[in-house]
């Protein structure tokens, strides 16, 4: 197993909470009120509900479905049905390990997360998915031009638009769907983000478009 | 899974009211094709090769059975009293196991946070010790002496009350319940929910009432249980796993959940497992 990239840090503010996937397993994510991210597996202990449609009260993220609260290191705090209980310790959510570098939040499933390198000079741009597979994806933004300009791909996932370089970083989540997680040279201003937002879409038309032809 | 324990019970299959002499409902029961068709009058249940289930008009609602030696229909004793008002709320398809939609309606923790401002609201969250029991002479699970604080407890309800509920479990995919009548305290209002399982992980639920409640509009009525019964849905759809567990370990339960906890040992008792899943995951 590895490290995935689930999301841009920026799209998760605190008291936020959101749904990702890492390889097949369906992890609720949700940033506390000091801003740390927290990752756990997407199912309240009591009645299997997902967390990721609970939402965040304090320093804890709550199930929608009874209230119940679970502190930052899964356990949890308080049961609403029974306000003076102290909840026993074995009520807990299966957590995971959680890192954030590059503008990116990682998570790893069955180890600590292993940030990979992350060259300077990027900021974050959107997160989409694609309903194809990385390798479909990946060669889509390469044979998608912007306007004239045809993409360079300098590395296996950086590719140069005239004098930007637009980072994709995937994440297959199961069921032939990739997520995306964008990064744009920083200092691109706001016109030139929206271009390239407009040609992200515009590789996500021709990558389904492509899959679409594989099965006909 | 096996279905074996429910081939013998009747199922809500569509609603006697909806019933036209030239129209079908084709529909499946128990993972099996069902086509329902003739009038609230006469109704006739027929399967894939065309044989003729059996059919009865009960509750508002036409029920059939796919067993051979059908267990009998339950009595709703409030179904004879002429002087209540029957609604028949149409249907809500839940992706779910029919199991789990029972269970979720004899729960009442969920009310503040699910239900938000209608059967219950915060800080009023706490749900206080009450009785449940398998009644052996005529086995259904019964839960009583259950109270709880509801800013609107039904469409007559004109300020919170503290509202009284008695559920009854008298087949595994039937829930009734008992609640305060808020323009007549000393009666009862009856709401039941009748689960079609189409197969082990989607059903129709059919929910029913009997009221005393002479001034609000049929559609008024309809609208309140259907708004609830959606809120419901957007639960019950993110269930994991979707069949209801019925080994302890895989789910923790509280002491409000006294009702479920009885629920789940009734069923895994009488092998009623059609919708369950009997093993750790």
């Amino acid at each position: 197993m590895t490290t995935v990239p689930v999301g841009l840090s920026r799209d998760l503010a605190p008291g936020r909470v959101m749904r990702a996937w890492v390889l097949e397993v369906d992890v609720a994510i949700w940033r506390d009120l000091q801003g740390t991210a927290h990752a756990w597996n997407n199912r309240c202990p009591h009645r299997g509900m997902r967390l990721s449609h609970g939402f965040v009260r304090g320093d804890r993220l709550a199930c929608l479905y009874h209230g119940w609260q679970f502190g930052k290191s899964g356990g949890c705090a308080h049961i609403p049905a029974h306000p003076d209980l102290e909840p026993p310790a074995t009520i807990h959510t299966q957590v995971y390990d959680v890192a954030e570098g590059g503008g990116v939040l990682w998570v790893r499933v069955d180890g600590p997360a292993d940030v990979p390198e992350m060259p300077d000079g990027f900021a974050p741009l959107r997160s989409m998915i694609f309903d194809c597979s990385a390798e479909t994806a990946i060669q889509a933004l390469a044979g998608t031009p912007l306007d004239d300009v045809t993409p360079q791909k300098k590395e296996q996932d950086i590719f140069q638009l005239g004098a930007l370089k637009i980072r994709a970083l995937c994440n297959p989540i199961g069921g032939d769907e990739t997520s995306l997680h964008f990064l744009v040279s920083a200092g691109a201003t706001v016109g030139e983000c929206r271009m390239l937002s407009r040609w992200c879409d515009a590789a996500r038309r021709a990558a389904e478009a492509g899959k679409n032809r594989e099965a006909a | 899974m096996s279905d074996s324990f429910a081939l013998n019970d009747w199922y809500a299959v569509a609603a006697a009211g909806q019933m036209r002499p030239d129209t079908c409902r084709d529909t499946r029961l128990l993972g099996r094709p069902i086509r329902v068709s003739g009038s609230a009058e006469a109704p006739l249940v027929t399967t894939a090769d065309g044989s003729e289930l059996p059919a009865v008009v009960r509750y508002d609602h036409v029920w059939t059975t796919l067993g051979k030696q059908p267990r009998p229909l339950f009595d709703i004793a409030e179904a004879e009293e002429k002087d209540r008002r029957f609604v028949p709320c149409g249907v809500i398809r839940v992706r779910c196991s029919p199991l789990r939609a029972v269970e979720n309606f004899l729960d009442i923790a969920h009310f503040p946070y699910v239900h938000t401002g209608i059967l219950g609201e915060e800080p009023h969250t706490e749900v206080k010790p009450y009785k449940v029991e398998i009644r052996e002479d005529v086995d259904e699970v019964w839960a009583t002496q259950i109270g709880f604080h509801q800013p609107k407890a039904a469409k007559s309800a004109t300020e919170a009350i503290e509202t009284r509920y008695e559920y009854r479990v008298p087949a595994p995919t039937t829930a009734v319940l008992y609640k305060t009548c808020p323009p007549k305290p000393e009666a009862w209002d009856v709401i039941a929910i009748f689960v079609q399982p189409l197969a082990e992980d989607v059903c129709d639920v059919w929910p029913w009432m009997a009221l005393y409640d002479e001034v609000t509009p049929f559609a008024d009525l309809v609208q309140f249980q259907q708004e609830i019964f959606l809120q419901d849905r957007s639960i019950l759809e993110n269930q994991k796993p979707t069949l209801l567990p019925l080994d302890p370990r895989m789910e923790i339960p509280t002491r409000s959940d006294l009702t479920s906890v009885v629920y789940r040992r009734w069923l895994k008792r009488k092998g009623a497992t059609y919708g369950a899943l009997t093993t750790a995951a």
